[in-house]
C-alpha cells in the first residue's frame, strides 16, 4: 500500500514538473519576482527566456531574453529583470532598454548556484508586465573538474559591432570585459572571504543618447558578456562605458558605426 | 508494466506447447536475478580489469583471487593507503559492505 | 558463466524457431528478406550503434539471459574508437591498433550483427527499419547512437567543410585525413583546435589531442605551434593539463578561452581561417574543428530528444523519458553528472542491459551503480585521469559517491604508472567491449 501510494505521488510529482514548463507560472511564490511585477497582473507566454536544461558549469549560463514587442518612443519595452531564486542574491541582472535599440532581445552568460527555475520580468513603457521562466538544472560533468586559474583584471573591453548596418534596422552588438565580479560571498585559497568587488554598470549611448545602461548583480559571470541590439538611424560613435562600484573606476570603448 | 506486454503470455504458451516446464523457465530467471545486482555492481571493474575480472594485462586481474586478500586490498585504498593512483577513487566510491560484495563476486569469478 | 551454456542457449533457440515455424503464434515481418521472428526468445531486443554502449548492452544482455533475441545493428564491420585517436594523430599507435569487429558477439554470445544503418524507428509499432529497407520488430530496443554534429552552427562549418578542416570527432577516415594533413605541413605551421562548449563528447578529448599533436610537432616539426580557441573558460582537467604542458611542450600550445576571444563563430575550411567572436582572424595551416553536438540522428527520428537536442533518460535504468521500451545509452543521453564517455556509455549499457533482463522476467532491476575513469595523455609516459563512482539515489536521481582527479602534484613515476594504466584501460575495455586481444 505504501508502495503504491509512493508511485502515485512520484507520477503526479513528474506529472507537475512536467506542466511547470518555463511559462512564467509560479513567479508569484518569490518575494523578489513579485516585488519586481509590482501591482499590475502579467502576461504569461509572451516574453521568452532561453537557457540550457542542463548546464555542466553553473558559473556561467548563457542566458537569452527576448519579446516581439514595438520598440517605438510610443510605446518599448524600458525594462528586463532576472531573478535566480536560489540564488544567494536573488538579483541577477537589469537591462534599461531604449527605442534606439530597435528590438528587445538581450542576452549575457550569469552564474546559477544550483538546480531552480529562473524568472525575467518586462515592463513597457505603456505599463504592460510581461513574466517568463526557465528551469535549469546544474551538474558538474565528472570529467569536467577544474581547477582555479588566474583572477582577471578590469579591462580588456571587447566589442563587436554588427555587421552591415542599415538605417534604423538591428544590429546585433557583443560587449566583453575582463573583471573578476568578485561576490564577497566566496572563500580564498586561504579560507578567508575574498573581498567583493564588482562591476555596477554597462551604459552603452549613441551620439550622446543612451541605448542601454545594464545593471549586474553577483549573478554575473566573471569577465561580463552582454549581446544586444542596435538601430541607429545615422552613421555616429556608440561608446560603451563600464564602471566598477566602490572604487568608480571605468573602462570605457568608442566605436564607429558606419550605416552600409 | 509488464502485463502488458503480449508477448509475455504468447511466450509461455509457445514453450509450454514444446512440453518444456514453466517452472523450469522461472527457476532460470530467478538464478539469473539473484546474479544481477552483483554483475552491476561490479559493472564498472570491467573497465580496466576485463571481463570478469578476469583480464591479465597491464592492469592486474582480480578474478579468483582470494575474498579476504581482495577486502583488504579494497578497504586499504579506500582509506589512501597502499599507493594507489586511482583506486583509492573508485574504492572511495562504495560503502564497506559494498567493497564486501565486490571483493567475494571477484573471488568467485 | 561458460561459454558452453551460451552456445547451448544459441543452438536451443534456433531449432525452437525452426520447430515451431509458420505455426508461430507471434507477428513475423519481413519486408525485405530478414525475417524477424522472436520464436522462443524471451525477448526480441535490437540494439543500434555497436560502440562502447551498444557493443556492451548487447554481450551483456546475452550473458544475463541467453534466451533473449539480441540483434546488434552496426553500419561498420570495422569500429574505430575515438578513445586512443589522439595517440594515432601523437603518431605513438596505428589505426589498426584501435579497430574492433564483431565476431565475438556473433560467435561466443550469439549475438546476430546486421551491417545496416539504422534509418527509422517506430517507437509506436516497435519496429527499426535499416538502409536496405528491412524491418526489425522489437520488444525492447537500446540505441547507442552516439553523435551528430549541428552544421553551421558555426558559419560555414557545414557538411562538406570537414573535408578541409577535419573534426575527426567520429573516428576512422577523418582520424586519416588530420594525421596526413599534419604530416603534410610545413614545420613552422600552426594548428588550430576550434574546441565547443559544454556538453560535447568527451571532455579532456580536445586537449589530449592539442597534448599529443604537440607530441608530433615535437618530434618531427620543432618549430610548429598548437593554437587552441575555445568557447569555454574552463575545461577538463584544466589544471593539470595545463602544468604538463609548461613541462613538455612549453609556449608550444597556446590557449585562448572564452573570455579571451577564443569563441569561434565563422569558419572558412576551404583558406583554413577562422573568425572569433569579437573579429579576430585566425589563420591555421591545419584547422581542426570540433563542433556543436547532439545526439545521433536515429534518437531524433525515434522522437525520444528533447528540445537540447540530446536524449532525457531515468537514470536507473536508462530508459528514454519519452518512448516506452526505448533505452538509450553513452554520449547522446543527458546524463550529467556522468560525462560523455566511452567509459560511461559502457556503464550505462551494463545498466539499461540488466534492467531489460529483470523486466523481460517480470521483476524489479536492480539499483543502477556507474563507473567512469577518464584517462589522457600529455606525453607517451605522462598520464592523468579523473575518476568517479555513480549511484542512482533513492529519488531514482543520480548521485557522486566519490571523485578526482590526479593529483597535482605527482613525480614522473606516478604520471608514467598512469600512462600504463590508461593503456591498461584501452586494453581492457576493449576485451570487455567487443573481445579484442592485444
Amino acid at each position: 500500500m505504501r508502495k503504491i501510494q509512493f508511485a502515485l505521488l512520484f507520477a503526479l510529482s513528474v506529472l507537475l514538473a512536467g506542466a511547470a514548463v518555463a511559462d512564467g507560472s509560479g513567479w508569484d511564490r518569490h518575494d523578489a519576482v513579485r516585488e519586481a511585477v509590482g501591482d499590475a497582473t502579467p502576461q504569461l507566454g509572451q516574453l521568452r527566456m532561453q537557457m540550457p536544461s542542463v548546464s555542466e558549469d553553473g558559473s556561467a549560463v548563457p542566458l537569452e531574453i527576448s519579446i516581439d514587442h514595438p520598440m517605438t518612443d510610443g510605446d518599448y519595452i524600458e525594462s528586463i529583470r532576472v531573478f535566480a531564486t536560489a540564488n544567494p542574491n536573488p538579483e541577477v541582472v537589469d537591462f534599461y532598454l531604449t527605442p534606439l535599440m530597435g528590438r528587445a532581445e538581450v542576452s549575457s552568460r550569469v552564474r546559477v548556484n544550483e538546480s531552480q527555475t529562473l524568472y525575467a520580468v518586462a515592463h513597457s513603457s505603456s505599463g504592460d508586465v510581461f513574466v517568463a521562466s526557465s528551469d535549469v538544472r546544474v551538474t558538474v560533468g565528472g570529467c569536467l573538474m577544474t581547477s582555479d586559474d588566474d583572477i582577471a583584471e578590469f579591462g580588456q573591453p571587447r566589442v563587436a559591432p554588427p555587421r552591415n548596418l542599415a538605417a534604423g534596422q538591428p544590429g546585433e552588438v557583443r560587449t566583453l570585459v575582463t573583471h573578476p565580479m568578485e561576490t564577497g560571498l566566496r572563500e580564498g585559497p586561504d579560507g578567508e572571504l575574498l573581498p567583493r568587488r564588482m562591476i555596477d554598470t554597462l551604459i552603452v549611448e549613441f551620439e550622446g543618447d543612451t541605448v542601454l545602461t545594464v545593471k549586474m548583480h553577483t549573478a554575473v559571470s566573471e569577465n561580463p558578456y552582454m549581446r544586444f541590439f542596435m538601430a541607429p538611424e545615422t552613421s555616429g560613435n556608440a561608446v560603451f562605458r563600464w564602471t566598477e562600484e566602490e572604487s568608480g573606476d571605468t573602462v570605457e570603448e568608442q566605436m564607429a558605426f558606419n550605416l552600409s | 508494466m509488464n502485463n502488458h506486454l503480449p508477448w509475455k503470455s504468447a511466450c509461455l504458451t509457445a514453450v509450454l506447447a514444446l512440453g518444456v516446464s514453466a517452472g523450469a523457465l522461472a527457476d532460470s530467471h530467478s538464478a539469473d536475478l539473484d546474479h544481477l545486482a552483483d554483475e552491476v555492481l561490479a559493472g564498472g571493474c570491467a573497465g580496466c580489469h576485463g571481463t570478469d575480472g578476469a583480464l591479465s594485462g597491464l592492469v592486474p586481474a582480480i578474478a579468483g583471487r582470494p575474498a579476504e586478500e581482495l577486502e583488504a586490498l579494497l578497504l586499504q585504498y579506500k582509506n589512501g593507503e597502499g599507493n594507489p593512483t586511482v583506486m583509492d577513487r573508485i574504492a572511495g566510491g562504495f560503502t564497506d559492505e559494498e567493497l564486501t560484495r565486490l571483493a567475494e563476486f571477484f573471488a568467485n569469478r | 558463466m561458460s561459454n558452453d551454456k551460451k552456445n547451448l542457449g544459441a543452438v536451443s533457440r534456433r531449432s525452437l524457431i525452426k520447430g515451431l515455424g509458420a505455426a508461430s503464434v507471434l507477428p513475423m515481418v519481413s519486408a525485405c528478406g530478414t525475417m524477424t521472428g522472436r520464436g522462443s526468445a524471451d525477448a526480441r531486443v535490437v540494439v543500434i550503434g555497436g560502440g562502447f554502449g551498444g557493443a556492451t548492452a548487447a554481450k551483456y544482455l546475452k550473458r544475463g539471459n541467453p534466451n533473449l533475441d539480441v540483434t546488434l545493428v552496426e553500419p561498420a564491420e570495422v569500429f574505430y574508437t575515438c578513445p586512443f585517436s589522439n595517440l594515432y594523430l601523437g603518431g605513438i599507435r596505428e589505426m589498426n591498433e584501435i579497430a574492433h569487429n564483431y565476431d565475438e558477439l556473433k560467435d561466443v554470445y550469439g549475438v546476430q550483427v546486421i551491417h545496416q544503418l539504422a534509418q527509422d524507428v517506430d517507437p509506436v509499432a516497435h519496429t527499426v527499419t535499416l538502409g536496405d529497407g528491412t524491418t526489425l520488430i522489437y520488444d525492447k530496443l537500446v540505441m547507442s547512437p552516439g553523435i551528430d554534429f549541428r552544421w553551421n552552427e558555426i558559419e560555414g562549418y557545414d557538411q562538406a567543410a570537414p573535408q578541409y578542416a577535419p573534426h575527426a570527432w567520429q573516428a576512422g577516415e577523418q582520424t586519416r585525413l588530420l594525421r596526413r594533413q599534419l604530416e603534410g605541413m610545413d614545420d613552422g605551421g600552426v594548428f588550430v583546435l576550434v574546441a565547443p562548449d559544454n556538453p560535447f563528447r568527451c571532455p579532456p578529448g580536445p586537449y589530449e589531442r592539442a597534448s599529443m599533436v604537440a607530441h608530433y610537432f615535437s618530434q618531427h616539426k620543432p618549430n610548429s605551434k598548437v593554437l587552441i580557441l575555445d568557447a569555454k573558460d574552463n575545461f577538463s582537467k584544466q589544471g593539470l593539463f595545463t602544468a604538463g604542458w609548461n613541462e613538455f611542450y612549453g609556449n608550444r600550445i597556446e590557449w585562448v578561452g572564452l573570455s579571451g576571444d577564443g569563441r569561434v563563430m565563422r569558419v572558412d575550411a576551404v583558406r583554413r581561417e577562422v573568425e572569433t567572436e569579437f573579429g579576430t582572424l585566425h589563420q591555421a595551416d591545419v584547422l581542426n574543428v570540433v563542433p556543436p553536438q547532439k545526439a545521433g540522428m536515429i534518437a531524433e527520428r525515434a522522437g525520444v530528444t528533447d528540445d537540447s537536442g540530446w536524449v532525457p533518460v531515468n537514470p536507473a535504468t536508462f530508459a528514454a523519458t519519452m518512448a516506452d521500451d526505448i533505452y538509450v545509452v553513452g554520449d547522446a543521453t543527458i546524463a550529467a553528472p556522468m560525462p560523455k564517455s566511452g567509459f560511461s556509455a559502457s556503464s550505462q549499457g551494463k545498466v539499461a542491459a540488466a534492467a531489460i533482463i529483470a523486466e523481460v522476467a517480470g521483476e524489479t532491476p536492480p539499483p543502477a551503480y556507474f563507473t567512469n575513469t577518464c584517462y589522457s595523455l600529455i606525453a607517451p609516459d605522462y598520464g592523468i585521469s579523473v575518476a568517479a563512482i555513480y549511484k542512482t539515489d533513492s529519488s531514482g536521481e543520480v548521485e557522486v559517491t566519490s571523485s578526482g582527479l590526479s593529483p597535482a602534484e605527482a613525480d614522473r613515476s606516478t604520471r608514467a604508472l598512469e600512462a600504463q594504466y590508461a593503456r591498461g584501460w584501452y586494453e581492457a575495455i576493449a576485451q570487455d567491449t567487443w573481445g579484442t586481444r592485444y
